[in-house]
C-alpha cells in the first residue's frame, strides 16, 4: 500500500490563510458575541452562517450517502474510488458543518446538550441533529479501513478486518439517517407555512429538500471527480459518471415536475412573471437546478461527454444552493420584514471556513491510502456485503 | 377657575371624576383627557358602554382622545366662545333648555338694570372706560340687576321681559348663527349642527350633559369667559348639581387644585377668601366690611379669625384682631407668573423660590423669561433633578461667567418618598403613605420649608425689621423631624381651649376660640385616629359612584357640589334614576352629602321649599349665576373676541381681542405679531402628550418614558408639508415674534387645515415638554409662546398665536 | 385552567402604561429611540420590549382614524416555537403561559423563525444572549396577580382570567353591541387559538393584528411530514435492501455466467 504524503501549493496556501482569517472572526466572534460579528437581528435570526454553513453544506455532503447508497447497494464495485472519495468528502464537510454551527448558536458550548440532557422530539431541528451527529458516527467508520491502512498498525488491520464485516449495517443506517435529516433540512422551514414567498412555498418541502439533496449530492460526486482528475491526474470514469447523471437527472425531474405542479394547482405561478426581485431569484434557480441539468441530461451524448457532465453537475450544485438560500432568505424577506447584510466577518468566516475544509479533504485524500490510487477493488468488501446481504 | 366661581360660587370642578360614568353626553373641548387624564377616560368609558353615553371632542388636533370620540370636531384654537354661543343660540332660539331648572335654580328671570348695554359694533358692554392705547378698563359695578325697594332682586318668572337675563341672552347670542360659528371656528354647519343637537339633547330631566375643560379653555385672553361660557351653558341644560352632569375641570397636574386651595394664587388666602390690599383693607374690621352680604360666605369673618388664631396662635387674639397687622398686605399691582417675570425682568426681583416649578420651561416667551433669570441675585431651585431653570445658567448658547445669579439647588423627595395629602380635581382630599425611602440626601418639601423657617426664625432672634410675624409664629410641627399629621390637624382646625380637632367649618367661630388653617378642607382630619382624608371605604350608595367613605371632598365632604339642583324645588330627583338627594315628603334621602340647608341643628329637616330658593349657597344672589353682574373684569357674558394674535378680523365686532386684557410692554415680554402680519400665516398651539408631564423634568429622566416619545416635534397637515415641500422627519423652524424652535416635522393625518371664513387655514401644533437639561432635550415650545394672558387670571395664552413654519437644514431630532 | 387575556382595542386609547409596566415589572432597559411619526416607540418589539403599542393613523371611511394595538406574544394554545425548540427550553404552562427556559436555550433561533407573529426576540447585543419574551408575567399569574399590562390598564381594556370565561365575555361583548364590534374574537380559531386575544371596532388591516394567519395549529405544519419519517426511514431501508438483493443476485448469475463461461 502506497502511503502519500501532502503537498503545500499556492492554492492550499491562499485557503488556509483564508481559514486564519477565520480563526480571528471565531475569535472576535467569542469574545464580543453574535451581534458584535455578524449582521443577524431580530428580523433575520438566521444569517449566513446558519443558511450556508449548516443548510447548504449538509447536502454538499450528501456526496457520501448517494454514493454509499450506488457502491453498495447497487451492488457496483466500479465505484469503489469515487464512493471512497465522496465519502471522505462527506465526514469533512459533516464535521466541518458541526464546528461552524457551533459559533452561530449563541451559546456554542450548549450545541451537544439537547443530544446529552434530551431535546424536544416534536422539533425537526432536534431530528436533525440526532440524525447528524449518528450519521457523523456512520462516517467514521466508513472512512475507517482508510485510516486503518494509513496507520498500518496489526491492531487496526484486524480491526478494519472486523469492521468490514458490519460494514454494510453502517451503510444501509448512513443511507437512512441521510434520507431522514436531508429530509427534515425541508421541514424546518414547513413550520412557516405559507408565511414564505409563495414561490417557495411546497406542501412536502421535505421531500424536495431529499429529491434536490440526492441529485445535489451525486453532482458533488461528479464534481470531485471533474476536480481530482485534473488536479490528482486520476482516471475520469466518463461512463460511470454518465450513469449516475441519470440518476440525477431522475430525481431533478420529479422536484422539478412536483414543484411547479404545486405552484400551477395553487394559482401562485403567476407570482413568478411580477419581474420582482424575488421572481428573478427565482428564475436563476429553476434554470440552474432543474432546467440546464435536464437539457444536458435529456441528451446521451452530452451526458456521457466529460465537459457537459461537469456543466450539469455544477449547475445542479450551485442550482441546490440557490434553492436553500433562497428558503432562508428570499422566501422569508417579506413575512420577517428581514433587514440583514452579512458583515464582512461573515463572509470571511464562511469563505475561510469553506476554503479550510477543502484543504482538509485534500489532506485526506492525499495521505489517506486507496483514494487517489488505482481502482482496486479489494474483494473482501463484496464478501462482506455479500455476507450482509445473506442474513 | 376663575369663570368657575363666577357662576356657581367654587372655583372647582363641580362634580367628580368617577360621576363621569353618569353622563349620557359627555363634550371634552379643551380638554384631552386620554392623553393628560388618562383615568378619566375609564369612567367616560363606562358611562359609554352601561349608558351608551356619546363622547364628543373638540379639539385644534385629531388627539388620542379624539381617536376614542364618537363625535370630532375639528376647531380653530381660540374661538371656543363662538363655538359655545352658537350652541346657547341653538338651545335659546329651538326651546332646547331645561326650563323649570332655569327658572328656579338660576338668575335667567332675574331684571338687569335698564343702563347696561352691550354695544355690538363695537363689542363693548356698558361701563367701559378706553384709555388712549386702546387698553378698555371696565366699571364691573355697572351691570347689577335691579332691586326693589327691598333690596330684592327684581324678577319675571315667566322669562318674558326684555330686560330680564333671558331674554338678554337670547338677544345676544342670536349674532351667533351657525353660519358665523362654524366660519368662525374652521367646522362645517353640519358638525357644528351634530354637535349642538347631540348636547342639547340633555337639556331634559332625565338626561345628563358633562362638559370637561383643561388647559385649552383656561390658557387664553377670554380663559374666564369660556368657562363661564361652559358654566352658562350647563345651566342653561340643567346640567349642573346633577349626577353625570356639570362643569369639570380637568387641573393639570396632581395636586394643582390642593395647591390653589392652600392659596398659591398670589391674591388669595387659604380658602379662597381674597387676600387683603394695603389700601382697601388696613385693618381686620375694614377686611371683614367687604364680606358679601348675602350666601355662605357671610360666615367669612369665623375663617378668617379663625386662620390667623391658627397663623400666630398665642399671640393672636380678639384685641390685637388676631394679629392681622402682621399679615403682609398686597400693593395695586398685579402679581401673577408673567407680572413676576416682567419684574425680574426689570431687575426689581432680588431671589426667587422655584419650588417644583420649572419656570424656565413651563412660562411664556421663554427667551426672555430666561434673560429675567440672570437678573436674579439668588434663585433656589427645590426638584428632583436639574432642572432648566436650576441650569439656566449654563443653558445652551450661553457664557457661564455672564451670570452673576447664585444658584442652589435641593433634592426634593418625590410624591411616593412622603406623606401627606393630594387634592384631586374633583376635590377629594387623600392622605397618601410613603412608599419609600428619599433616594441620597433628598428630603421632603415639608423638612426643607421647616428647616428653611427655623434658620430664618434663627436670624430674626438676633434681631431685625418686624420680627414678631416671624418669631410668634405658630410653628410647631416638631424639633426634628416635622409631622405632616400636625400640619394636617392645624389645617382642619381645632378649639383652642382644649385643642380637639373640629369636626367640620360649621364649628368655626370669629372670637379666636377656634383655629383652622384652611376653611375648606375643615372635617377632612377631624379625627387624628380614624382622619377622614385616609378612609378608604369603597361604597357606591344607589350605583352613583359617591364613595362618601373614600377619601374626603371639601367642602364637608361634597361629591357633587350644588347637589339640590339634583331634584327638583319640590325636592323629587329630576331624574328618578340617577336619585343623589331626594325629599320624600318628611326627609332627605341623600346619596351625597347635602350641599344646602337640609337639616336643622336639633335634627328636625329643612322642608325642599327653602333650599329650591337657595341652590347655590356661596352666590350672594343663592342662584346659578347666567349673568354675572360684578366679579370678572371683561364683561357679565361671554362673548366672541380673537385670540391677540390672530390671522382673522373679528366678524363679530370691531374689537378684535378681549379689550379688558392687559399687554405689558415690559422689558419686550409683551411682544406680539401685529394683526395682518403676513410673516406668520399660520395658527399655531401647544399642546401635551401622554408621555411627559409638564415642563417634563420628572418624564425626560425617566428612560422607558423618553424612550416612547424621545424628541420635540411640530406636528402639520398633509396639506401644509406639501406646500412647503417638507416630508415626515424633515426639520423645520417655526417662528414667531419672539423666538423660533426647529424641530423634525410630524406630517400626520391628525393635523389637518380647517376652513376659516372661507379661508384654508394651517393648523401648526406642537408638545412644550422639552428643554436643554435631562436625558432627553430639544426646544421647547415655549420659546414662542405669547407674554399676555386673561384679563382675569392672567394665564397666558399659551394656545393660540401666529407663527411662520420654514424649512431648516436636515432631518431627524434636533437635541440641545 | 388554562388562562388568558383579552385585549378590547376599541377601549384601548393609546396610553402606553401596559408598555411601561411590562418593563418595571420585568426590569426591562429602556432602548435608544428617535422621533417617530407614528408615536410607536420602539419601532419594534424586542428582547427588551416585550410588549408594544403599535400606532396606526388613517382615514377610513372618509373620517380620520388613529387605532392602537397592543402587540405582545399571543401565547398560542399550540405554540409554533414550542414545537420548534430542539432544547425543549420553550413550554406551554398549564396556566396558559409559554414561557422559555433560559437555562437550557441554546440560542439556536428557529423559534424566531417559526413564529407566526414574530414574537421570541434575541438579545444579539448580549455574549451571553437570552431568547426574550413576554411571559404573561408567569411570575405575577403564579401568585395569582394579574399580569403587570392589565393590571395597570387604566381603561380595563385588558381582561385576564381563564381563557373560556374571556371568550364568554368576548361573545357577550359582540352580541351587546353589534355595531361597535366586529363579529370577530382574534385569537379564538387563528392557529389553532391564541391565550391573548382581541376585539376590534375596526377591520383587522386596520390595527397591527395580522389578518392572515390561518387556524390551523402551526406545530401541524412540520408534524406531518415529521410522522412520515418512519415511513421514509422504511422505504429507505426496504429499497436498499431489496435494491441489494436484487444487484447481489445479478452479480451472481453475472458470476456463474462468467464461471460458466470460463468452463
Amino acid at each position: 500500500m502506497q502511503l502519500g504524503k501532502w503537498k503545500l501549493n499556492w492554492f492550499k496556501a491562499l485557503c488556509l490563510l483564508l481559514f486564519a482569517g477565520t480563526l480571528g472572526v471565531i475569535g472576535y466572534r467569542v469574545m464580543y458575541g453574535l451581534g458584535a460579528s455578524t449582521g443577524l437581528n431580530d428580523t433575520a435570526p438566521w444569517g449566513l452562517w446558519k443558511a450556508f454553513d449548516v443548510v447548504v453544506i449538509v447536502p454538499l455532503g450528501g456526496a457520501g450517502f448517494t454514493m454509499a447508497f450506488v457502491r453498495y447497494f447497487l451492488n457496483d464495485a466500479r465505484y469503489e474510488l469515487i464512493a471512497r472519495r465522496s465519502v471522505i468528502w462527506a465526514a469533512i464537510a459533516y464535521i466541518s458543518m458541526g464546528a461552524r454551527l457551533m459559533f452561530d448558536i449563541g451559546l456554542p458550548w450548549r450545541l451537544a446538550n439537547p443530544l446529552i440532557f434530551g431535546g424536544n422530539i416534536h422539533s425537526a431541528l432536534f431530528e436533525v441533529a440526532w440524525c447528524v451527529a449518528l450519521y457523523l458516527i456512520v462516517l467514521f467508520f466508513e472512512n475507517l479501513p482508510r485510516v486503518a491502512e494509513r496507520i498500518g498498525s496489526q491492531k487496526a488491520a484486524s480491526f478494519e478486518h472486523n469492521i468490514h464485516k458490519i460494514l454494510p449495517f453502517f451503510v444501509l443506517f448512513g443511507i437512512m439517517l441521510s434520507s431522514m435529516h436531508q429530509a427534515s433540512l425541508g421541514t424546518l422551514f414547513m413550520i412557516v407555512g405559507k408565511r414564505i414567498d409563495p414561490l417557495w412555498y411546497h406542501p412536502w418541502l421535505n421531500y424536495i429538500f431529499l429529491l434536490t439533496a440526492v441529485a445535489a449530492g451525486l453532482s458533488v460526486a461528479v464534481v470531485i471527480e471533474g476536480l481530482t482528475a485534473t488536479y490528482y491526474k486520476t482516471k475520469y470514469e466518463t461512463a460511470l459518471l454518465g450513469k449516475l447523471l441519470a440518476g440525477v437527472a431522475v430525481f431533478l425531474g420529479v422536484a422539478f415536475v412536483w414543484r411547479i405542479g404545486v405552484l400551477v394547482m395553487a394559482g401562485t405561478i403567476g407570482n413568478a412573471f411580477t419581474g420582482s426581485t424575488a421572481s428573478l431569484l427565482w428564475w436563476a434557480e429553476q434554470l440552474a437546478l432543474f432546467v440546464v441539468p435536464l437539457v444536458i441530461l435529456a441528451s446521451t451524448k452530452l451526458r456521457n461527454s466529460r465537459t457537459t457532465q461537469q456543466i450539469a453537475a455544477w449547475s445542479t450544485v450551485v442550482g441546490m444552493v440557490m434553492l436553500r438560500l433562497n428558503v432562508t432568505f428570499t422566501g422569508m424577506a417579506k413575512d420577517l420584514n428581514m433587514h440583514y447584510t452579512p458583515t464582512w466577518m461573515e463572509w470571511l468566516f464562511t469563505i475561510g471556513f469553506t476554503a479550510g475544509t477543502i484543504v482538509a479533504f485534500t489532506v485526506m485524500v492525499e495521505l489517506l491510502p486507496g483514494i487517489l490510487g488505482e481502482r482496486a477493488v479489494h474483494s473482501v468488501h463484496s464478501e462482506a456485503l455479500k455476507a450482509a446481504a445473506d442474513d | 377657575m376663575a369663570g368657575l366661581a363666577a357662576s356657581f360660587g367654587r372655583g372647582a370642578m363641580t362634580n367628580h371624576w368617577i360621576d363621569y360614568k353618569n353622563a349620557d353626553v359627555v363634550i371634552a373641548i379643551g380638554a384631552n383627557p386620554a392623553e393628560n387624564h388618562p383615568m378619566a377616560m375609564r369612567w367616560i368609558d363606562r358611562a359609554r358602554e352601561e349608558r351608551g353615553a356619546k363622547l364628543i371632542v373638540i379639539d385644534p388636533k385629531f388627539n388620542r382622545t379624539a381617536a376614542m370620540a364618537d363625535i370630532y370636531v375639528p376647531i380653530r384654537p381660540g374661538t371656543d366662545i363662538a363655538l359655545l354661543g352658537g350652541i346657547l343660540n341653538y338651545a335659546l332660539s329651538n326651546d332646547k333648555y331645561f326650563k323649570e331648572y332655569v327658572a328656579a335654580y338660576t338668575n335667567a328671570s332675574f331684571l338687569v338694570d335698564p343702563g347696561v348695554k352691550f354695544d355690538d359694533v363695537n363689542g363693548l358692554f356698558s361701563g367701559a372706560a378706553e384709555s388712549t392705547d386702546g387698553q378698555v378698563k371696565y366699571d364691573t359695578k355697572s351691570w347689577q340687576f335691579q332691586k326693589d325697594a327691598d333690596g330684592k332682586y327684581k324678577l319675571d318668572a315667566k322669562l318674558e321681559d326684555p330686560l330680564c337675563v333671558l331674554q338678554l341672552m337670547k338677544k345676544h347670542y342670536a349674532r351667533y348663527t351657525p353660519k358665523m360659528v362654524s366660519d368662525t371656528c374652521g367646522m362645517t354647519e353640519a358638525d357644528f349642527q351634530k354637535v349642538a343637537e347631540t348636547f342639547c339633547a340633555t337639556g331634559k330631566a332625565d338626561k345628563a350633559g358633562m362638559i370637561l375643560y383643561a388647559m385649552g379653555i383656561t390658557q387664553s385672553t377670554h380663559g374666564s369667559q369660556n368657562v363661564r361660557a361652559i358654566a352658562i351653558l350647563q345651566l342653561l341644560m340643567g346640567n349642573i348639581g346633577i349626577p353625570g352632569g356639570g362643569v369639570n375641570a380637568q387641573r393639570g397636574e396632581s395636586n394643582v387644585q390642593g395647591s390653589t386651595d392652600m392659596a398659591l394664587l398670589y391674591n388669595n388666602l387659604p380658602g379662597y377668601m381674597p387676600y387683603p390690599t394695603a389700601a382697601a383693607h388696613p385693618t381686620l374690621a375694614k377686611y371683614n366690611e367687604s364680606t358679601p352680604k348675602a350666601g355662605y360666605w357671610t360666615n367669612r369673618p369665623k375663617f378668617m379669625a379663625s386662620m390667623l388664631k391658627s397663623w400666630w396662635g398665642a399671640a393672636a387674639t380678639k384685641a390685637n384682631d388676631f394679629c392681622y397687622e402682621w399679615l403682609p398686605k398686597l400693593d395695586a399691582r398685579d402679581h401673577t407668573h408673567m407680572s413676576i417675570f416682567e419684574a425680574m425682568g426689570q431687575g426689581e426681583v432680588k431671589g426667587l423660590f422655584a419650588w417644583g416649578q420649572n419656570v424656565a420651561v413651563g412660562g411664556p416667551n421663554q427667551n426672555k423669561a430666561r434673560e429675567a433669570l440672570a437678573k436674579l441675585e439668588y434663585l433656589v431651585a427645590v426638584d428632583l433633578f436639574e432642572t432648566e431653570t436650576a441650569g439656566f445658567w449654563n443653558r445652551p448658547g450661553v457664557n457661564p461667567a455672564d451670570i452673576k445669579t447664585e444658584v442652589f439647588l435641593l433634592p426634593a423627595a418625590a410624591s411616593f418618598e412622603k406623606q401627606g395629602t393630594v387634592a384631586n380635581s374633583g376635590r377629594w382630599i387623600q392622605w397618601r403613605w410613603k412608599a419609600v425611602e428619599p433616594l441620597g440626601e433628598s428630603k421632603d418639601d415639608l423638612w426643607i420649608a421647616d428647616r428653611l423657617f427655623k434658620a430664618i426664625k434663627k436670624e430674626y432672634a438676633a434681631g431685625g425689621v418686624m420680627a414678631d410675624p416671624i418669631l410668634k409664629l405658630n410653628w410647631s410641627y416638631g424639633d426634628d423631624e416635622p409631622s405632616a399629621e400636625k400640619v394636617a390637624m392645624e389645617i382642619n382646625g381645632t378649639t383652642v381651649a382644649d385643642g380637639k380637632l373640629v369636626p367640620g367649618f360649621a364649628s368655626l367661630k370669629d372670637d379666636g376660640t377656634t383655629a383652622c388653617g384652611c376653611w375648606i378642607f375643615s372635617g377632612y382630619y377631624q379625627d387624628a385616629d380614624k382622619p377622614a382624608c385616609k378612609n378608604r371605604t369603597k361604597d357606591e350608595p344607589g350605583g352613583l359612584g359617591s364613595n362618601l367613605n373614600w377619601s374626603f371632598a371639601w367642602p364637608a365632604n361634597r361629591r357633587i357640589v350644588y347637589n339640590r339642583c339634583a331634584a327638583d324645588p319640590a325636592g323629587k330627583p329630576w331624574d328618578p334614576q340617577r336619585p343623589l338627594i331626594a325629599w320624600d315628603g318628611e326627609k332627605w334621602v341623600n346619596k351625597d352629602v347635602p350641599d344646602f340647608g337640609w337639616k336643622n341643628a336639633d335634627g328636625s329637616m329643612i322642608k325642599p321649599e327653602t333650599s329650591a330658593a337657595n341652590p347655590f349657597i356661596m352666590n350672594a344672589e343663592a342662584k346659578g349665576l347666567l349673568w354675572n353682574a360684578s366679579s370678572l373684569k371683561d364683561g357679565p357674558l361671554p362673548e366672541h373676541y380673537e385670540p391677540v394674535e390672530s390671522l382673522f378680523a373679528n366678524k363679530f365686532s370691531k374689537r378684535q381681542f378681549n379689550p379688558a386684557i392687559t399687554i405689558s410692554g415690559k422689558g419686550d415680554f409683551g411682544q406680539r405679531a401685529e394683526f395682518g402680519d403676513k410673516n406668520y400665516p399660520y395658527v399655531c398651539t401647544t399642546y401635551r402628550l401622554t408621555e411627559h408631564w409638564q415642563s417634563g423634568i420628572m418624564t425626560r429622566n425617566t428612560p422607558w418614558l423618553g424612550e416612547m416619545m424621545p424628541d420635540m416635534f411640530v406636528e402639520l397637515s398633509e396639506s401644509l408639508a406639501a406646500k412647503l415641500g417638507v416630508a415626515n422627519g424633515d426639520r423645520v423652524t417655526v417662528s414667531t415674534v419672539r423666538g423660533e424652535v426647529t424641530a423634525p416635522a410630524m406630517v400626520s393625518a391628525r393635523m389637518k387645515a380647517i376652513k376659516v371664513h372661507g379661508k384654508e387655514t394651517d393648523v401648526v401644533g406642537m408638545p412644550w415638554h422639552w428643554g436643554y437639561k435631562g436625558m432627553f432635550t430639544g426646544d421647547s415650545a415655549n420659546l414662542l409662546t405669547p407674554h399676555f394672558g386673561d384679563a382675569n387670571t392672567n394665564i397666558p395664552e399659551f394656545k393660540a398665536f401666529v407663527c411662520n413654519v420654514k424649512r431648516a437644514e436636515g432631518t431627524g431630532p434636533v437635541r440641545r | 385552567m388554562s388562562k388568558g387575556m383579552l385585549i378590547d382595542l376599541t377601549k384601548c386609547m393609546g396610553c402606553r402604561g401596559c408598555q411601561v409596566a411590562c418593563k418595571q415589572w420585568n426590569d426591562l432597559p429602556a432602548e435608544k429611540t428617535s422621533y417617530n411619526q407614528e408615536f410607536t416607540n420602539p419601532q419594534n418589539r424586542s428582547a427588551y420590549t416585550w410588549t408594544l403599542v403599535e400606532f396606526h393613523t388613517t382615514t377610513y371611511e372618509e373620517k380620520t382614524l388613529s387605532t392602537f394595538t397592543k402587540t405582545q406574544c399571543l401565547h398560542c394554545e399550540h405554540p409554533a416555537c414550542e414545537s420548534v425548540c430542539i432544547a425543549g427550553a420553550i413550554k406551554k404552562q398549564e396556566n396558559g403561559a409559554v414561557t422559555i427556559d433560559a437555562d437550557k436555550c441554546i440560542g439556536c433561533r428557529y423559534c424566531q423563525v417559526a413564529c407566526p407573529f414574530h414574537v421570541p426576540k434575541y438579545q444579539y447585543d448580549k455574549l451571553f444572549p437570552k431568547m426574550q419574551k413576554c411571559t404573561m408575567c408567569f411570575d405575577r399569574i403564579s401568585s395569582g396577580m394579574k399580569p403587570a399590562c392589565a393590571a395597570t390598564c387604566p381603561q380595563g381594556a385588558i381582561l385576564f382570567g381563564d381563557r373560556e370565561e374571556l371568550l364568554k365575555t368576548a361573545k357577550a361583548r359582540i352580541a351587546k353591541n353589534k355595531t361597535k364590534y366586529l363579529d370577530h374574537i382574534y385569537g379564538e380559531h387563528e392557529v389553532g387559538g391564541t391565550a391573548v386575544m382581541y376585539l376590534s371596532g375596526v377591520p383587522l388591516n386596520l390595527t397591527a393584528l395580522n389578518p392572515n394567519v390561518a387556524d390551523e395549529a402551526v406545530p401541524n405544519f412540520t408534524w406531518k411530514a415529521m410522522k412520515q419519517l418512519p415511513f421514509l426511514l422504511g422505504a429507505v431501508g426496504v429499497a436498499s435492501v431489496g435494491l441489494l438483493a436484487y444487484s447481489k443476485r445479478r452479480t451472481d448469475i453475472e458470476a456463474d455466467q462468467r464461471k460458466e463461461d470460463g468452463r
